[in-house]
């Protein structure tokens, strides 16, 4: 007996867009009842379904990844000015600028991602211990795909909040506020939704590897079937 | 229920029976996702254990995830069982007690 055809685009979902800590289980019961007769909607509809839920779920768990990765973010400013205040106008700025282009921009975006990389993993460092310390369960074995997560969901947002930045213009701590001036609270004190885009690459960031080092997998012994 | 379900298809308890076991005492279809979000719940909780199976061509290579009854959850579902019996015992006092008030 011939046997139906999968929809393709629902089977690619069930297959990519799941959080990745489910094992193929759910996608082989949907199969074996659409096999079965159900209907194509039928598999559609259980498929997003079941996606939708093992989001909710994954979300669910690493709350409090996610809630610290908001409030690390938050102090993204204050490591900002730490750097522009130190190393703005200095050495390494000076002779940086000297390079042809685009070296010169090319060292810069380097730098600047080098910065931002080192105030995320801090965060990632902070949120370990304090794992460590309220016996959290943590994967430290997943260091590098934590980094490369991290990464990625750094470069994404950071590259989406530039074309926004492009689009909109770029953002200020509003008028006859001088940034030299500022301190943490300052920073807080002066938040606009333009400043406010500003920390969504560090929390996509720390989110990013906090993701990966929280995840859960499942181990089971495997039985004849 | 879905400790009953698991506990009646006994050895073949996995996804699909356990689906429609509960769709056909319930009478409504149900989301797999749900059920196995569930499932996964009471695992957690140490009511019942699972172990893969190999994977099968007609489930487009999935394994199946096979779940089966702890000795804790079989206590619980006893409990549970007594605890019901015992609420259902008290309703016709409690209809009586109604009529009378009436």
């Amino acid at each position: 007996m011939q046997q139906r055809k999968l929809p393709p685009l629902t089977t690619w979902m069930l297959e990519h867009l799941t959080p990745g800590e489910r094992d193929e289980a759910l996608a082989g019961d949907l199969i074996e009842q659409f096999r079965a007769g159900r209907s194509a909607g039928w598999f559609r509809c259980q498929a997003v379904a079941a996606i939708a839920l093992e989001w909710g779920r994954s979300l669910w768990r690493r709350l409090g990844a996610i809630f610290f990765a908001a409030i690390w973010s938050l102090l993204s400013p204050a490591w900002e000015l730490e750097y522009l205040r130190h190393f703005r106008n200095g050495r390494l700025d000076d002779v940086m600028w000297r390079f042809p282009f685009p070296l010169s921009t090319i060292c810069a975006v380097a730098l600047g991602v080098a910065r931002d990389m080192i105030f995320i993993w801090l965060g990632v460092l902070v949120y370990v211990m304090l794992c460590r310390i309220s016996l959290g369960k943590l994967h430290l074995r997943r260091f590098g795909r934590a980094f490369l997560w991290s990464f990625l969901a750094y470069a994404v947002a950071g590259t989406l909040l530039i074309a926004i930045a492009l689009v909109s213009g770029p953002y200020s701590y509003g008028r006859g506020v001088d940034w030299r001036t500022l301190t943490m609270i300052g920073v807080l004190k002066n938040i606009t939704l333009g400043t406010a885009t500003g920390y969504i690459p560090f929390f996509f960031g720390t989110a990013g590897a906090l993701w990966v080092l929280s995840s859960i997998t499942r181990r089971s012994a495997k039985v004849a079937a | 229920m879905l400790l009953l379900a698991v506990i009646h298809l006994g050895e073949e308890a996995y996804g699909v029976p356990i689906c429609r076991e509960l769709e056909s005492h319930r009478g409504r279809s149900v989301s797999v996702g749900s059920v196995y979000a569930a499932l996964e719940r009471l695992e957690n909780k140490g009511l019942i254990r699972s172990s893969l199976g190999d994977p099968t061509p007609e489930r487009g290579g999935k394994a199946k995830r096979y779940f089966g009854i702890t000795k804790e959850g079989l206590r619980l579902v006893r409990e549970t069982r007594r605890v019901l019996m015992r609420l259902w015992e008290a309703i016709p006092e409690l209809k009586l007690d109604l009529h009378q008030e009436g």
